[in-house]
């Protein structure tokens, strides 16, 4: 642990921790932009700056790490530099709510007051429309923040995104501009998920208002589609009852908010008519018919009963689905061994 | 599908080497071709495309006409001799602005090159140029040598040299050198100077910082447009047998800042790292490095030879603009603006308007400004600086609204994007400047003052940093032309 002076007061933190987490911790919110606590410091944006009593210039409390003794100030002239910040990248802020996601720059100028004198007669991107049916990007949005850039190399490793270009030309585009799908991209949304603007949004929810996914309300579950179990909140409109978009949280601990496009994205099956909500048995028409689960339970147990009794339980095998949990793996595996007696067990995931 | 690259090296700093070489071995740097070597290198695809996308030329076929209209070609005539090539492209100074309006074809420069210059103590551009056997001194004397001379970097920072090299040694080896080359400071044009008349001469310097760093390998980060350079620069390497790696760039101001230089030769986009750690704890590939400027490096053997104290402090000036004998100059460092033109560059040729003393964000001075000492202590009156002693002298013909409006966009293009208040600032300045010439104020004086300090106080590197200083050089000097702005509130 070490000790410095924050706004005055004595505090302290462990070594090396980042002064944005540790004055956060001491109640002193500092806003950012470009920061991500599962990204390197990137120190960008510059939304962040603080004193730092000895340094030439304000330092980035997101790539600053706390020493022993070191003062720092957060309420000097370090607040007008941050509205003045603010200012300038609504100078080419063009399209503040592409897909109704909580927007942090419009946040930020609202509560400092903030406007642009002009939009920069630059501001203006080339306009990016992707094919995929998923993510959409809105170049007027972007902060070129670079967060969702860094995330597909520090984390995702699908580099599908570039910083491209030099100067007012600069943009944030899957590579070579090409559609996401054209790229190394699974549509695992991370990208997405860290974008501060909402540049980077649902397509699926284009239109949708601003502050949209504000309004909405989470249910935290578990993903259903594998074993990694990842933690996901359920987005679901307090009016129609309906999923809406699926959201992950970083302090989740299975899987710190990253999700893959199952989890994100695979969510309309829960309000699909052809969705199986209860067992079915076809009957002697041929058709299949509601049951209970005894009765469909009874009559699987029979059937796979009567195909032991007449080729033997080597005649049966097992396949596990992807979906199951490392529990009902072990379950499963005791079914085959232990009850049906064969070894012919295998998980879909192994393939 | 693009023959030789299978031969190419896989690792990822000799990035920027290959992307050169496919650009001139099989032809402009396409999607396809940086894929194809994206996996010839192991590397991914996006990893690559944005580092191509970041420089000028890896897109350009190596035959391109570039027109130069960097400031004092602007002022020449860059802008008609653009016109009159259809197909070229406009680039930012070139290094050549003795030659203004210059123009590169291909390697080729166009008007050919010619010196004007003269004899000096230290560099001594028209001295012999031969291999010589560096002098040898321990580590302690040449920083005791390096303080006497009061020697500061030349690259434009003006940072003491023995203080650099103090640190460098001071960090755990293996360290390395690095030779600044990028030359990309508009105006100057000196480091080319000293590379094509003494090469051995730098590397002479080289030689010294190595064996200081107990370095083993040093690279020159040289500028892509100086190919004569390259050629006499490589061959007076390889006369000493030096491990010396040219790294040529690839068209990219930026990349002139030592750490997005190093994050350039790390196979990176350019963009500037922040400090701390400086490069001379940890640089390249986090080793200690030791980075100077390429005339700073050709002033040490003189240095060393006649002893810090009594070597005479002088500095190569580059004089371009309205004068008789635009040239590189070396004159005593407290030289004046007058006598460099009048008394080394044959004289003015039109009457002065403006003087940029050293380099883009060196400030501007008016003509009451010619006999100030060309020093930091000189200049601070005057709101400017010596930065890299790329002094250009512009006509009273050429409006002073305009060669800021066209420094900012110059700022504005070459600024790497990684910050907020360089990269909206420098495009905002220029448009303010834009609308300025037209009358109109984009923005009332306030609010501009508190975007010049965020760009001042908040950006990363230098450029953002210094890019409102000739702006502001401008409104001190020349205020009624800035009166729109004072009528907003
Ligand atoms: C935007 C920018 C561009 C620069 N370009 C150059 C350059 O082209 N050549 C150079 O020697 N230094 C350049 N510098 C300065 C270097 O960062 C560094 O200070 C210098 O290479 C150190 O060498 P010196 O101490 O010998 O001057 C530049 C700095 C900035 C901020
Ligand atoms: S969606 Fe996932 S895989 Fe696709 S670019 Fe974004 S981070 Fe990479
Ligand atoms: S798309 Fe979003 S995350 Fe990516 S750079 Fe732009 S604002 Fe930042
Ligand atoms: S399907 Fe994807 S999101 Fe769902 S638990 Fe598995 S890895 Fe996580
Ligand atoms: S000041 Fe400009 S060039 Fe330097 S890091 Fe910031 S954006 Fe890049
Ligand atoms: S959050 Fe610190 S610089 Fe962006």
């Amino acid at each position: 642990m070490v000790e410095f002076t924050l706004d005055g007061a004595r505090v302290s933190a462990p070594e090396g921790e980042l002064l944005v987490h540790a004055a956060a911790r001491h109640g002193t919110f500092i806003p950012t932009l470009c920061h991500d606590e599962k990204l390197d410091p990137y120190g960008g944006c510059r939304m962040c700056l603080v004193d730092l009593e000895g340094a030439p210039r304000p330092v980035p409390a997101c790539a600053q790490r706390v020493r022993e003794g070191m003062v720092v100030s957060t309420n000097g002239e370090t607040g007008a530099l941050r509205r003045t910040l603010t200012e300038m990248l609504l100078a080419e802020h063009l399209s503040p709510n592409p897909g109704g996601r909580p927007n942090e720059l419009t946040d930020l100028a609202e509560e400092l007051g903030a406007q642009a004198p002009f939009l920069l007669p630059d501001a203006a991107r080339e306009p990016y429309e992707d094919r995929n049916r998923l993510m959409g990007y809105d170049p007027g949005a972007c902060i070129l923040c670079n967060r969702c850039v860094r995330y597909t190399q520090e984390v995702m490793q699908c580099s599908a995104l570039v910083f491209e270009g030099r100067g007012a030309e600069a943009r944030v585009v899957p590579t070579h501009g090409h559609s996401w799908l054209d790229t190394e991209c699974e549509l695992c949304g991370g990208c997405l998920s860290v974008c501060p603007t909402g540049a980077i949004h649902e397509q699926f929810l284009g239109g949708s208002p601003a502050g949209h996914e504000r309004a909405l309300r989470k249910t935290k579950t578990t993903c259903t589609f594998c074993g990694v179990g990842c933690q996901i909140d359920l987005n679901v409109d307090p009016e129609t009852k309906r999923i809406v978009k699926v959201t992950s949280d970083p302090s989740y601990v299975s899987n710190e908010g990253n999700l893959c496009v199952k989890g994100r994205f695979a969510f309309n099956f829960v309000h699909h008519p052809d969705r199986l909500t209860r067992p079915l048995v076809r009957g002697d028409d041929g058709k299949l018919h509601p049951a209970s689960w005894d009765e469909a339970l009874s009559l699987a147990a029979a059937g796979m009963n009567g195909v032991k009794e007449r080729h033997g339980a080597q005649s049966i095998g097992l396949l596990a689905s992807a979906r199951l949990t490392n529990e009902e793996n072990y379950l499963l595996q005791k079914l085959a061994r232990g009850v049906i007696g064969t070894n012919s067990i295998h998980s879909c995931e192994a393939t | 599908m693009t023959p030789g690259l299978d031969e190419l090296p896989r690792e990822r700093t000799r990035l920027l080497d290959n992307l050169g070489w496919v650009r001139r071995n099989v032809g402009p740097v396409t999607p396809e071709r940086s894929d194809a070597l994206a996996d010839h290198m192991n590397i991914r695809r996006g990893e690559v495309a944005e580092v191509v996308s970041f420089y000028s030329y890896l897109g350009q076929p190596v035959d391109v006409v570039r027109v130069c209209t960097g400031p004092v070609c602007d002022c020449l005539g860059g802008r008609a001799l653009l016109e009159r090539h259809p197909g070229a492209v406009e680039v930012p100074c070139i290094g050549h602005c003795d030659l203004a309006p210059a123009m590169l074809r291909g390697d080729e420069v166009v008007p050919a090159v010619t010196y004007s210059t003269n004899h000096g103590p230290s560099i001594d551009l028209l001295g012999p140029d031969e291999p010589r056997e560096p002098p040898s001194l321990e580590p302690d004397r040449i920083v005791a040598e390096l303080e006497a001379s009061g020697l500061v970097g030349y690259g434009g920072a003006g940072f003491a040299t023995w203080r650099k090299w103090e640190a460098v040694r001071k960090a755990p080896g293996p360290r390395v050198v690095i030779v600044n080359a990028d030359e990309g400071e508009p105006g100057t044009i000196k480091d080319r100077y000293v590379m094509e008349l003494r090469p051995h001469l730098l590397v002479e310097g080289i030689e010294v910082a190595m064996a200081f760093a107990e370095a083993e390998e040093a690279y020159v980060y040289l500028r892509e447009e100086y190919a004569t350079a390259r050629e006499r620069l490589g061959a007076a390497l390889a006369a000493r047998g030096l491990p010396v790696t040219i790294v040529t760039g690839a068209g990219s101001y930026v990349c002139g800042e030592e750490t997005a230089m190093l994050e350039s030769m790390e196979g990176r986009r350019g963009m500037p790292r922040l400090r701390p750690p400086f490069p001379a704890e940890a640089g390249y590939l986090g080793r200690p490095t030791l980075i100077n400027n390429v005339e700073t490096l050709a002033h040490i053997p003189a240095i060393l030879r006649l002893g810090g104290a009594a070597c005479p402090r002088t500095r190569l000036w580059s004089v371009s603009g309205a004068v008789a004998r635009p040239g590189c100059y070396e004159a005593s460092v407290d030289v004046t603006a007058r006598q460099l033109i009048d008394d080394y560059a044959g004289g003015a040729t039109e009457e002065i308007g403006a003087v940029v003393p050293g380099g883009a964000a060196s400030g501007i001075i008016p003509p009451a400004a010619l006999d100030a000492p060309l020093t930091r202590e000189g200049l601070a009156p005057w709101g400017a600086g010596p930065g890299s002693a790329g002094v250009q002298v512009f006509p009273a013909s050429y409006p002073v609204l305009r060669l800021v409006r066209e420094t900012m966009r110059f700022f504005a293009e070459e600024s790497c994007q990684k910050c907020t208040p360089c990269r909206i600032g420098t495009r905002a300045l220029e448009h303010v400047l834009h609308e300025l010439e037209h009358d109109r104020p984009a923005m009332p004086g306030w609010q501009l003052e508190e975007w010049l300090v965020a760009m001042e106080k908040g950006s990363i590197c230098g450029l953002g940093q210094g890019a409102p200083v000739p702006l502001r050089g401008a409104m001190r000097h020349w205020p009624e032309l800035f009166a729109p702005l004072l009528q907003t509130r």
